[in-house]
């Protein structure tokens, strides 16, 4: 039961990503989706035995989503600069 | 029992976080979602975890309200609606209802004895020792990827010459 707890927070992260239309808000909705699957991990760890490596997985995941959220923000930099707004649905380009 | 509390405040969190039009709102359930979320690994027996989570979720929140200021996303009258219609909001909904049954249904249960922090070889020692030993090299690649990404997001950011040039052209004439 308590694995759906995570899954909802990765139902909830992908809600977010579809219904969002500027970047910032795509962002949230991966974080979220993070968040479901590192507790993921940590329970699935649990319930299988191996409980420090589900702890050692959530953390590796914990910080491979700093590392996509760096390259979220420099995207969106680069977005507002060329465009002068952050609005997704019309992106196709990142050059000129 | 404490880590159904914590359970459902991650979870209306997470709800908030998706369904409000108000990004302050947003950004502050995000950082209450992961707070939550390090809530339940104390009680589930995951110390090191939960401190990285709390120390993530408040320099993610942190850096998401500096950079919505940046984009103009906390100003009082939004540009354009923040939320979808129609078949994006049945297609998240059918995100949002799908995962968690699969999950759910996918996945073995967790016994409710093992819900808990375990008596012996849950210190910080043992996990050290393990992550040196067995998951050394997914630590490097874990640090190469943090770093390229540092570079790489500079690089991306980095200003246009020739577009720079072109928009003090524009402004002069």
């Amino acid at each position: 039961m308590i694995l759906l707890v995570s899954g909802l927070l990765g139902g909830l992260g992908l809600a977010c990503i579809v219904l969002r239309r500027t970047l910032l808000g795509i962002l949230v909705g991966v974080q979220l989706l993070i968040l479901g699957a590192t507790m993921m991990f940590v329970l699935s760890g649990i319930s299988s035995g191996a409980r420090p490596e589900g702890h050692l997985f959530g953390f590796f995941i914990v910080l491979g989503a700093v590392a996509q959220l760096a390259a979220g923000y420099a995207l969106a930099i680069r977005r507002f600069y060329l465009r002068g707004q952050i609005d997704m649905d019309e992106l196709r380009t990142l050059k000129r | 029992m404490i880590h159904w509390l914590f359970a459902a405040a991650t979870v209306a969190a997470a709800l908030t976080a998706t369904f409000a039009s108000n990004f302050r709102l947003v950004i502050l359930a995000l950082w209450a979602a992961g707070l939550a979320a390090g809530g339940m690994y104390i009680t589930l027996g995951a110390e090191l975890l939960a401190i990285v989570q709390w120390i993530v979720s408040t320099l993610v929140a942190l850096s998401f309200v500096f950079f919505a200021v940046m984009f103009g996303e906390l100003s009082p009258v939004p540009k354009q609606p923040v939320r979808r219609s129609g078949l994006f909001v049945i297609g998240a909904l059918f995100a949002a209802v799908v995962l968690p049954c699969a999950v759910w249904i996918g996945s073995p249960a967790v016994p409710n004895e093992l819900l808990g922090p375990p008596s012996r070889g849950n210190d910080l020692a043992s996990l050290g020792t393990l992550l040196v030993e067995e998951h050394f090299l997914s630590l490097e690649i874990l640090a190469l990827t943090l770093f390229l990404a540092l570079v790489g997001g500079g690089v991306i950011a980095r200003p246009d010459k020739l577009l720079s040039v072109a928009r003090r052209k524009d402004r002069h004439k």
